[in-house]
C-alpha cells in the first residue's frame, strides 16, 4: 500500500476557501463487505455530535454514484481533492477503483478505504456531506472491478463513470463498468494518445448497443469558444456569411500538461480537432476523402459542405483547393507561457465577398496577447470591427466535471462534433498534427 | 434561418444584441442591483456582441464619468479586483446620456443618443427601457417615451419596458398606470418586475408541485389543513420613511410579493410552462380570493406598528420616532391575515398571511401544513406528541425546501419524533444567480412567464383596496403596536389561535 491513504479524508477546503471542511472520522480500512456498515457508522456518530452541539443533525446527500477508475496512487489522491471540491455542487456517494498496478497477492478486492466529509458553514453547521469508498484492486482484479463497486452503489441513483486518462477501450473493466454505468465522462486531453484516441472514443459513441452516455472534459474546455463562435452568429444579419466560409484555422497551445507516454502531441491538437468538429457539424459539412498536408508550419485539410452540395443552385464561391463546395481547414500549434494554460490560442474564418469578388474578411476569435482573455473582431470591409470579450481561462477540473454532471442526458453535438474530429483524425497525414512546430 | 452554432448549446438561452436604456442609472437600485447583475451577465456570455447599456440621469455626464460610476458601483456590490480586460469589454458597451426627463428636449436628446449608439452595433433597433426611477414620475415618463417616439418598433426589432413595482398604490393609479403602457406597448413589450419572482425558490413551486407527481394529488382541501405565507424583515423603514408614509406593509408586501407567493401556491396547472398560460392561471386565483371588506376586515386582517425594542441585540426607535414619519402616523408596519380561495380546490383552506418590519429576522416562506392522520393509530399520546406533515419553502435568506414528516423513535416503545428532510439550493446545485440576472435576462429574451401582467396586477389592487379602505374608517381599529424585534402583536397570534392554530415558529 502506498504511503498515501487512498481516498483518505480531505483535509484542504474548496477552491474558493468560502466553507471548511469536516472530516467524520479519519478514513478507515475495512473489509468491502463492511463498507456500507462502517459508513453509517459514521453517520451515526456525526448525527449525534451535531445533536449534542445543538445542530439539527446532518445532512448526506448523495445526487449521483460517481465511479471513479483511477489508475495509481497518484491519480487517487488527484481524483480525491476533485470530489471534495465537487461536492459543494454534486454530493455523491464517490466510488475510487483503485488500479494498483502490483500482481495479485491472491485475494482479489476484499479491502476498501471509507470516509466521509461535510462542509462546515460560517456558524459551525455541517451543511452538506458526502461519502467515499476507496477500494484498491491487485492484479487480474483489476477486470472485475464493477463487481467490487456494485455492492457499495447507492441503489436508484444515477451512476457516473469517470475514467481519468485513456481506457483501454477494448478491455475486460472497461466494458464490465459501462454495464452499470449511466454516463461515462473521460478527458481526451488525457489519452495517451490525444488524435488517435478520438477514433476510439467515436468507436464507443458509434455503438448503438451502449447503455450510457458520453461525455468529454476535453469538449467541455471548449464551450467558451463555441459560446463566442455562436455569439456572433446571433445577429441574424451575419448568417449569409455561413455559405461565403473558404477557411477555418485553429491555433492551438504546443504544450503539454499532461502525464502520458506520448508527449510528442499536445493534448490541444485533440481539442482543435473538436472544435472542426463542431464547427463543421453545425454547417453540416463533412470531411473529403482528402488527407492532411503540411504547409509552411501549419498542417492543412479539406472539408466539403455536404449542405451545399445537395442545394439546388447553390453559389458559394471557389474554395482554394478551386472546388467551390470546398472549405480548407488549417491547424497549427504555437507555444504559450505557461500561464496560458493551453488549449486554443485563436480561431480564425475567412469569409468571401458577398459576390465573390475581393471583398473578403477574417472573423477571428483570439487571445489578447498571452492572456486567458479572448476577443472577438471582424477585421474588413464587409462591416466595422466588432469586439467581444470573453474570459477563456482554464476551467479547474471540478468545474469542468460539476458542468458535465448538471446534465446527465446524451449531449448529441458533441457526439457529431466527435464523429467528425475522429474521422479528421483517420485522415492520412494526421500523425504529424501538433508535431508541426 | 436560426444560427446554426445555438443549437445544442446547453441551458443557454443567449439573447439578441440589444440596447439597454437604464432611465435613473445614478440611482441606488442601478448601482447596487442592475449593473452589477448585468456584468454579470456580460462575464457569462450572456450580453452578445453588439449590446448596448446607456445610462440616462439629470447629472452632467459624460460616457468616461458614467464608466467611472460603473466601475465604483461594480467594486462595491461585485468586489474588487475584476479582470481588467474583462471590464475593458464591458466598459465599451457603457454609453451616458445626461437629460431631466421631465423636461421634452431630454427625449429629443435621448433618441439621437440611441440614434448615434445604435450605430457603433449591430442591435437589429432592439430596445429595453429599464424604469428605475420614483414610481411617482412613470406616467410622465412612459408618456414621454411613447410622444416622441421612442416606444415604436424600428425594423424587424422590438422595444419593452420594464416597470419596478409599485405598480401604481390603489386600483386607480394601476389602471391609470396600464392605461399609459398600453397607449405605448402592447402587453407582451411589458415588464412589470417583481424580483421575489426570479428567485429560485419561487420558480421551484411550480416545479416542485407540477413536476413531482407525489404532491400534486395532495394540493388541495381535502388533505391541506392550511397554509402560511410570511415574509418577514428585520429592518426598519431605513430612510424612506416618505414612501413608506404613502405605502404601509398592505401596499409594499401585501399586494405583489406575498399575493404573487399565494398565486404560485394556489393556482392549476397551466397547460403549457409559458407566460400566457402561467400568467392566466394565476390571475385566476386572486379573482378567486374571497373579497374582504366592511366589518370583516376586522375579524380577518391584523395591522401593526412597531414601537420601540431591541433588533438583532441592538436598541432601536419605533416607527413613530424615525425620522420623517408623522407624530401621528397610523401607517402599518405588520399585516397579519386570514384569507380564503373560494374554488374548488381550495374551498375551507384558509391562507394566513403575515409580512412586517423590525421582526425577529429577514426570513420570507411558504408553509403548507398537511392535516393530521384520521386515526390516532399508536395512542392519543402518540398523535398528541406528533407534530403535522409540513412542507416549507424557504425563500430568503436561504433558497431551500423543508419537509417534515413523523419518524418512530428507535426503542421498545412508540415514540414518534418529527424529522426534517432538507433541501437547499446553496447544498444541493452550488450559489443560485441573482433574481435580477435572472429576469434582465428573460426581458432581453422576451420572456414574460416570471413578470406580473396587467389584470393581475389589478385583481390584487382591488382585493387590497378594500381592506385600506375600511382601515380608513373612524370605527376601524388602529395599527396595534409591537415591539421591535418580536414577530408582531398579541392579535395576530389570537388570528390563528382562534382557529385553534398557531404561526411556525420561524
Amino acid at each position: 500500500m502506498s504511503a498515501i491513504e487512498p481516498g483518505g479524508a480531505p483535509a484542504q477546503p474548496p477552491a474558493d476557501g468560502a466553507e471548511l471542511v469536516y472530516t467524520l472520522g479519519s478514513s478507515r480500512r475495512v473489509r468491502l463487505r463492511e463498507a456500507e456498515a462502517e459508513l453509517q457508522g459514521l453517520w451515526e456518530t456525526a448525527s449525534r455530535e451535531a445533536e449534542q452541539a445543538g445542530h439539527e443533525g446532518v445532512v448526506r446527500v448523495r445526487e449521483i454514484n460517481l465511479v471513479v477508475y483511477a489508475a495509481g496512487d497518484a491519480v487517487a489522491e488527484r481524483v480525491s481533492q476533485v470530489i471534495l471540491r465537487l461536492a459543494e455542487r454534486h454530493p455523491a456517494r464517490a466510488i475510487v477503483l483503485l488500479d494498483v498496478g502490483l500482481p495479485a497477492p491472491g485475494e482479489g478486492v476484499t479491502d476498501s478505504w471509507v470516509s466521509a466529509a461535510c462542509y462546515l458553514t460560517a456558524q459551525g453547521e455541517r451543511q452538506v456531506c458526502w461519502e467515499q469508498v476507496t477500494i484498491p484492486a491487485y492484479g487480474k482484479a483489476v477486470q472485475l472491478l464493477d463487481t467490487a463497486a456494485m455492492p457499495v452503489l447507492v441503489p436508484h441513483l444515477p451512476t457516473v463513470l469517470w475514467w481519468p486518462g485513456q481506457p483501454d477501450f477494448e478491455g475486460e473493466a472497461f466494458r464490465r463498468l459501462g454495464d452499470v454505468t449511466d454516463l461515462l465522462v473521460v478527458d481526451s486531453a488525457g489519452f495517451s494518445h490525444p488524435v488517435e484516441g478520438l477514433g476510439r472514443l467515436a468507436t464507443v459513441v458509434r455503438d448503438e448497443s451502449r447503455g450510457y452516455h458520453v461525455n468529454d472534459l476535453n469538449w467541455a474546455r471548449l464551450t467558451t469558444w463555441r459560446e463566442m463562435m455562436a455569439g456572433v452568429f446571433d445577429d441574424a444579419s451575419r448568417l449569409d456569411w455561413v455559405p461565403r466560409i473558404r477557411r477555418l484555422k485553429v491555433v492551438f497551445g504546443a504544450e503539454d500538461t499532461f502525464e502520458r507516454p506520448d508527449r510528442s502531441t499536445p493534448p490541444a491538437a485533440s481539442r482543435a480537432l473538436l472544435f472542426v468538429g463542431w464547427f463543421a457539424s453545425r454547417l453540416g459539412w463533412g470531411p473529403s476523402t482528402s488527407e492532411w498536408w503540411m504547409e509552411g508550419s501549419s498542417m492543412r485539410t479539406v472539408l466539403h459542405r455536404l449542405q451545399d452540395d445537395q442545394r439546388d443552385g447553390a453559389t458559394g464561391p471557389d474554395g482554394p483547393s478551386g472546388d467551390r463546395y470546398s472549405v480548407e481547414v488549417v491547424l497549427q500549434s504555437e507555444a504559450l507561457p505557461r500561464d496560458a494554460s493551453g488549449g486554443l490560442v485563436a480561431v480564425e474564418v475567412e469569409i468571401g465577398g458577398a459576390l465573390g469578388d475581393d471583398g473578403s474578411f477574417v472573423l477571428s476569435i483570439g487571445r489578447v496577447g498571452t492572456s486567458c482573455i479572448c476577443e472577438t473582431r471582424v477585421k474588413g470591409p464587409a462591416d466595422g470591427q466588432i469586439t467581444h470579450t470573453a474570459d477563456a481561462s482554464a476551467v479547474p477540473e471540478d468545474r469542468l466535471l460539476a458542468d458535465e454532471l448538471d446534465y446527465l442526458g446524451p449531449d448529441h453535438v458533441f457526439e457529431d462534433s466527435l464523429l467528425i474530429a475522429a474521422a479528421l483524425a483517420a485522415l492520412p497525414g494526421s500523425s504529424a498534427i501538433g508535431r508541426e512546430t | 434561418m436560426e444560427n446554426p452554432f445555438r443549437a445544442g448549446m446547453r441551458l443557454r438561452r443567449v439573447p439578441p444584441p440589444a440596447t439597454l436604456v437604464i432611465l435613473g442609472v445614478t440611482g441606488d437600485l442601478a448601482r447596487r442591483k442592475l449593473l452589477p447583475s448585468l456584468y454579470r451577465l456580460f462575464r457569462k456570455g450572456l450580453l452578445p456582441p453588439g449590446s448596448a447599456i446607456l445610462g440616462v440621469a439629470r447629472r452632467d455626464w459624460d460616457d468616461e464619468k458614467f464608466r467611472n460610476m460603473v466601475r465604483e458601483a461594480l467594486d462595491r456590490f461585485v468586489g474588487k479586483g475584476q479582470d481588467e480586460r474583462m471590464w475593458e469589454g464591458f466598459a465599451a458597451m457603457l454609453f451616458f446620456c445626461a437629460g431631466d426627463l421631465v423636461d421634452a428636449e431630454a427625449y429629443r436628446t435621448l433618441d439621437d443618443t440611441l440614434i448615434s449608439v445604435d450605430a457603433h452595433g449591430p442591435r437589429n433597433g432592439n430596445r429595453l427601457f429599464y424604469l428605475a426611477m420614483p414610481p411617482s414620475t412613470y406616467l410622465d415618463v412612459i408618456d414621454g417615451i411613447g410622444r416622441h417616439g421612442l416606444a415604436g418598433r424600428r425594423g424587424a426589432g422590438w422595444t419593452r419596458i420594464v416597470v419596478e413595482k409599485p405598480f401604481g398604490r390603489d386600483l386607480e393609479s394601476a389602471r391609470s398606470l396600464n392605461r399609459t403602457l398600453g397607449q405605448w406597448f402592447s402587453e407582451d413589450d411589458v415588464f412589470r418586475i417583481d424580483h421575489y419572482l426570479g428567485k429560485e425558490t419561487v420558480q421551484n413551486i411550480l416545479v416542485f408541485r407540477l413536476a413531482n407527481a407525489i404532491f400534486e394529488p395532495l394540493w388541495n382541501s381535502q388533505y391541506v389543513d392550511h397554509v402560511q405565507i410570511t415574509v418577514a424583515e428585520d429592518i426598519g423603514i431605513e430612510q424612506r420613511a416618505t414612501y413608506y408614509e404613502e405605502a404601509g406593509a398592505m401596499r409594499d408586501m401585501i399586494q405583489n410579493h406575498a399575493l404573487q407567493l399565494l398565486a404560485l401556491v394556489a393556482m392549476e396547472p397551466p397547460i403549457t410552462f409559458a407566460a400566457g398560460p402561467v400568467r392566466d392561471e394565476k390571475v385566476k386565483a386572486l379573482m378567486a380570493l374571497r373579497p374582504l371588506g366592511g366589518l370583516e376586515v376586522d375579524k380577518a386582517v391584523v395591522r401593526g406598528q412597531y414601537g420601540p425594542g431591541l433588533s438583532q441585540g441592538e436598541a432601536v426607535v419605533g416607527y413613530l420616532q424615525e425620522e420623517g414619519v408623522a407624530q401621528a402616523s397610523t401607517v402599518e408596519t405588520f399585516v397579519a391575515m386570514r384569507v380564503f380561495i373560494d374554488s374548488w380546490r381550495w374551498a375551507g383552506v384558509p391562507f394566513y398571511l403575515r409580512t412586517g418590519k423590525r421582526l425577529p429576522k429577514r426570513c420570507t416562506e411558504v408553509a403548507i401544513q398537511f392535516k393530521r392522520p384520521p386515526l390516532p393509530l399508536f395512542g392519543e399520546d402518540v398523535a398528541a406528541e406528533t407534530e403535522a406533515n409540513v412542507l416549507a419553502m424557504h425563500i430568503q435568506p436561504d433558497e431551500g425546501i423543508t419537509l417534515k414528516i413523523a419518524s418512530k423513535v428507535p426503542g421498545p416503545t412508540v415514540h414518534v419524533h418529527s424529522v426534517n428532510m432538507d433541501f437547499r439550493y446553496g447544498s444541493s446545485f452550488g450559489a443560485a444567480a441573482d433574481a435580477y440576472e435572472r429576469l434582465l435576462l428573460d426581458a432581453l429574451l422576451g420572456d414574460s412567464t416570471l413578470f406580473a401582467r396587467g389584470d393581475g396586477v389589478e385583481v390584487a389592487w382591488a382585493f387590497v383596496d378594500r381592506i385600506i379602505e375600511r382601515w380608513r374608517h373612524v370605527d376601524a381599529p388602529g395599527p396595534r403596536i409591537y415591539e421591535a424585534g418580536s414577530w408582531g402583536p398579541k392579535a395576530a397570534e389570537d388570528l390563528v389561535d382562534a382557529d385553534r392554530r398557531e404561526w411556525r415558529r420561524l
